[in-house]
């Protein structure tokens, strides 16, 4: 597969003040390596705080990364400085949509001249700029695209907002999206709508997409692999239905655990729950850091950190129970609480 | 089954807003019964927060009741002032849990303080008394007793989350409104809260009243679901007669078809169009401009909700005639 972004060991810190003089080190993200192929949506599930968004900012170098690197088709990029990034295009390929449809746009402007005022920055020609952005807008389901060309946000639904955050992104002809949250803020009926479109801008661009999302269910319809972060690290990751199917890591199975579905006898059944809160990331727990919730953790989770070691082809995970898991030695049954 | 403990009928909430009048109840009718949890789904702007805020005489100055009725134990409440209701029925009936409301607690109380403050001030119990009272509500939402002296910045959002229901039922309510308890909350923690609620409603015996947009959510914790649209209630049944789906009302149907399922193979389906707007609704059924199955006679008419078997109420031309 032609790769589109690759992540090699990346680590972001951040110094966060404590008291008058001290400061401390959060470990946003903590030696992530991640590839996205084109024609791929990968999936980083996890809940908040686990550094997903991190991941995705760094991915495109909207953070900068402690350590590691970043390339882009094979291109080292992590550090080219900011004018060359432009000049060269980097920039105009890499975009992002972000979660909020309702903060992103600027209530001021019509919807044509959100998408023109991309195009400007990248310095697309003025004279060919009328029928791209009629072309994006139909592309992403806007039409008539005269008539939403000439709206402003605040007469358009949620759904249709965020739409218009991906034509934003798509006009620019990117060859890499990291979508945050995407359908988050999005009303239940309206969301399918913007799944299925990234789902087809994928197929249809030729493009790689890092889609971050707390959702696992949405996950497994665009995506094609999934990586499950928690506390800055990757724990497991693999072909989405290979993970959904079979999770390895229990910190996996209890995400999966807990996503509600509807279900006639959902009343009568107590939902299977772990103990306890994720730790602060400012204060992660030695070892494995899922050692404090984790159902079946030995003395050895507590002071030695798991390795990510790939089990299948492309099955990877960071625990050292896993082989246990596997051939069924060991089984998770999460505490009831 | 069991004593009705809440009725409601053709209950209407209007605000008055610079673009005009928004009918954001516009006839509501149910009932809740002793022990029994009602989720009320719908997406935003369809009411369900408004229907939430009426039942505790909780609403916003420019929001007038305009019809309807909403009798507690029997009593009909609306001809209560506020403040009478207040004094009679508030935490002390009916109580609720405000959305985003773990945001809300007082930084610089101690959580148990919160708790105890409306033992001291409106049960005229004893700081002593109402100490203890607020320890044993601490320890019944899960957490240690000496959690009485944490401040909220200490505590998770789930751990405030059981504050805030702690808070709501220290006063013995019959009726617990829970509006969107977990979405601030994520995916594990929200698992956990829901079990702490499914507890409370067996042991204490309360009747619920689930406010969600997430269908998913609401099968897990209720009795029977309503579902809401642009103002109206138009399905009303048990979780297994709407979750079987057979004889639902379209936009139901849609709204289940919509979720991307995690345990199944489906491709989400979406609708069309978006909610209407409520300061001047479509005539006629008001899912008509989305509805795939629409015809001459929901341009013009509004249907009643029909009953179908055993209780289950559909507000759809056809289901009924």
């Amino acid at each position: 597969m032609d790769e589109i972004i690759r992540l090699e060991n990346v680590k972001k810190y951040y110094e966060v003040r404590k008291g008058l003089l001290g400061s401390q080190k959060l470990k946003a993200l903590d030696d992530v390596s991640l590839m996205i192929g084109k024609k791929e949506t990968v999936a980083v599930v996890g809940e908040s705080g686990c550094g997903k968004s991190t991941l995705g900012r760094v991915s495109m170098r909207l953070l900068e990364p402690t350590e590691g690197r970043i390339y882009f088709k094979g291109e080292d990029i992590t550090r080219i400085p900011e004018g060359e990034l432009r000049r060269r295009s980097f920039r105009r390929k890499m975009q992002i949509v972000f979660q909020d449809p309702y903060s992103s746009i600027n209530p001021f402007m019509r919807v044509g001249d959100v998408l023109l005022e991309a195009l400007d920055i990248h310095g697309f020609p003025r004279s060919e700029a009328r029928a791209k952005i009629r072309q994006t807008l139909e592309d992403v389901k806007l039409s008539p695209a005269e008539e939403f060309a000439e709206r402003y946000p605040h007469e358009l639904s949620g759904g249709q907002r965020q739409r218009v955050n991906i034509a934003r992104a798509l006009i620019l002809d990117p060859e890499y999206i990291v979508a945050d949250e995407p359908v988050s803020m999005i009303d239940a009926s309206s969301r399918a709508e913007i799944l299925l479109l990234l789902k087809n801008i994928r197929d249809s661009r030729e493009m790689g997409i890092l889609y971050i999302t707390h959702d696992i269910a949405t996950a497994r319809y665009i995506s094609d692999r999934i990586a499950v972060m928690y506390l800055g690290e990757i724990v497991e990751a693999g072909p989405t239905m290979s993970v959904l199917r079979g999770a390895i890591h229990p910190y996996t199975a209890l995400l999966l655990s807990s996503v509600p579905e509807p279900h006639p006898l959902g009343r009568k059944k107590r939902k299977y729950v772990f103990k306890g809160d994720p730790p602060s990331p400012l204060n992660p727990p030695s070892g494995c850091k899922f050692h404090t919730r984790c159902p079946i953790a030995e003395e050895k989770c507590k002071t030695v950190k798991p390795a990510l070691v790939e089990y299948e082809s492309g099955r990877f995970v960071a625990c050292h129970r896993a082989e246990e898991i596997i051939d069924g030695s060991v089984r998770l049954t999460p505490e009831k609480s | 089954m069991s004593e009705e403990i809440l009725r409601v009928e053709d209950l209407r909430v209007y605000y008055s807003t610079p673009k005009g009048c928004v009918r954001a109840v516009d006839g509501v009718s149910f009932s809740l019964h002793k022990g029994e949890s009602i989720a009320v789904v719908g997406e935003s702007g369809s009411g369900k927060t408004t229907l939430g805020l009426t039942l505790m005489r909780a609403l916003r100055g420019n929001a007038n009741i305009v019809s309807g009725k909403i009798v507690l134990n029997g009593e009909e409440t609306l001809s209560l002032s506020t403040e009478e209701f207040r004094k009679k029925y508030s935490w002390k009936v009916i109580s609720m849990v405000l959305q985003g409301a773990l945001n809300s607690l007082n930084p610089v109380l101690k959580v148990g303080e919160q708790i105890a403050e409306p033992l001291v001030y409106r049960g005229g119990m004893s700081r002593e008394d109402a100490r203890k009272m607020a320890e044993e509500f601490i320890e019944m939402v899960g957490m240690p007793r000496d959690f009485y002296n944490r401040y909220p910045h200490e505590l998770s959002g789930g751990m405030r989350q059981r504050i805030v229901i702690a808070m709501a039922l220290v006063m013995k309510p019959q009726i617990l409104i829970l509006d969107e308890p977990t979405s601030a909350l994520d995916v594990t923690i929200q698992a956990q809260i829901i079990n702490l609620v499914k507890d409370l409603i067996d042991s204490l015996k309360l009747s619920v009243i689930f406010i969600t947009h997430d269908v998913a959510l609401a099968s897990d914790v209720s009795d029977r679901i309503a579902v809401m649209y642009g103002g109206q209630i138009v399905e009303l049944g048990r979780l297994d007669q709407i979750l079987r789906g057979y004889s639902i009302h379209p936009y139901t149907e849609k709204l289940l078809a919509s979720l991307p399922r995690l345990r199944e193979d489906n491709v989400p389906e979406f609708i069309p169009g978006r909610p209407p707007d409520l300061t001047s609704p479509p005539p006629g059924c008001r899912f008509h401009p989305r509805c795939p199955y629409v015809f001459d006679k929901c341009h013009v008419e509004d249907p009643p909700l029909f009953r179908q078997d055993s209780g289950h109420l559909v507000k759809c031309w056809l289901r009924g005639k």
